[in-house]
């Protein structure tokens, strides 16, 4: 049977004994979800590995062409802009 | 302190290499007549640059086209096979159904690189601007000064550089998502287009909710929590939903696709004569039956031979 006298808090309990005295108890902490944690357990599903061999070769050409190349003209260009004002 | 022009050097550097990356793996119809005419005069000619089968969107149509058909089998196939049936032009002639399919994870795929490479554009400039303003008044202080003033300009150039090194995880991270929530899409249009060669537009499907799957999920597709029998559709009713780009999450629909962002959910189709096993947890085939009328499609993949 449901406690009548229990009052839930977030963190801990709250109930009257039959002395009328309050008796409190503490919840058992849970663990706080780390970020990426939701992601990662959507990662561990099953799934087909020819799936994975075609996400991770485009990831990789974006990473390479078009961030990695980017930024290596950009650096040249920024000790370019340098050099000509020395 | 960089000029006008200088920055506009620097972020044109951004707009060519995301128009080259458009233009090799979406081809030269998705790019506009200026972005064309850009590469051209670079000496990319944009025709030559896309190869279909290179093409990530139709690499995980055509996996998800023989995934059917293969059953576990499809757990051993790899990039260099799927490469080499396509290069070999070993795939399924597309109906105009399928090619539409494609066509709208293609345009979906555009908007999101657009989107992104937007995004590293705005990302730039604002680090330029920022690492400007920040060294201004020193700069002021220096500015009779030409040694000084070199040195400063240096110092701001290197900043500027490694703010950007800083930013290409957060870039790449956003690309990762797009391209898992994309190619999910193009996997389940694949299976999509292969139930509505065998069944029609209005075969009967359900969606494969794995544990672990989210609250939308269950509650989309399963009719009593994860275990439960999952609610058939008629392929037709999920096509008409289109997909959940710009739902609140109270309005995802049950899609073919991507229900949301790292779905795995996938679409699997209900053949005549399966019910549901409670005990088994899956759809068993309640008799043995003859599908017929059509003449299966073969596929072959390394020695083996697959009926579709």
């Amino acid at each position: 049977m449901k406690d009548p006298y229990l009052i839930e808090f977030p963190t801990f309990s709250a109930s009257l004994d039959e002395d009328g005295k309050w008796i409190y108890k503490s919840k058992p902490i849970e663990p706080k979800k780390k970020s990426g944690a939701l992601k990662k357990k959507y990662h561990d599903l099953p799934r087909v590995k020819g799936i994975y061999e075609i996400e991770n070769a485009i990831k990789k050409v974006y990473l390479k062409d078009v961030l990695g190349t980017s930024m290596k003209e950009i650096n040249a260009k920024l000790i370019e802009f340098s050099r000509a004002k020395r | 302190m960089l000029n006008a022009k200088e920055v506009i050097e620097l972020l044109s550097i951004i707009e060519k290499n995301g128009t080259i990356f458009i233009a090799q793996n979406l081809g030269p119809d998705y790019l506009t007549n200026q972005e064309t005419e850009r590469l051209l005069r670079i000496g990319i000619d944009p025709a030559r640059t896309y190869l279909p089968h290179k093409d990530f969107i139709m690499q995980q149509f055509y996996l998800g086209l023989i995934s059917d058909a293969m059953g576990s089998d499809v757990q051993k196939v790899t990039l260099a096979d799927i490469k080499r049936n396509l290069k070999a032009g070993k795939y399924i002639p597309q109906t105009f159904a399928e090619k539409a399919a494609i066509e709208s994870v293609r345009k979906q795929f555009l908007g999101d690189i657009r989107s992104i490479n937007g995004k590293v554009f705005t990302n730039v400039s604002g680090i330029i601007s920022d690492n400007e303003a920040k060294n201004r008044e020193a700069y002021e202080k220096v500015i009779r000064d030409e040694i000084e003033r070199g040195k400063l300009e240096r110092k701001t150039n290197r900043q500027i550089a490694n703010e950007i090194h800083h930013k290409i995880g957060d870039w790449s991270r956003d690309f990762d998502k797009i391209v898992e929530y994309i190619g999910h899409q193009a996997f389940d249009e694949g299976r999509a287009a292969l139930y509505e060669r065998k069944s029609g537009k209005d075969a009967n499907v359900y969606k494969d909710v794995y544990p672990g799957a989210c609250k939308h999920c269950i509650r989309l597709y399963l009719t009593a929590g994860i275990g439960s029998k999952p609610v058939v559709f008629k392929l037709s009713t999920l096509r008409t939903n289109g997909t959940n780009i710009g739902r609140k999450v109270a309005d995802l629909k049950p899609v073919i696709g991507s229900t949301h962002p790292y779905c795995r959910c996938t679409i699997n189709r209900l053949e005549d004569g399966m019910i549901w096993d409670p005990k088994e947890g899956r759809f068993i085939r309640e008799k043995k039956i003859k599908i017929e009328g059509r003449k299966p499609v073969k596929i072959t993949f390394g020695n083996k031979v697959y009926n579709v």
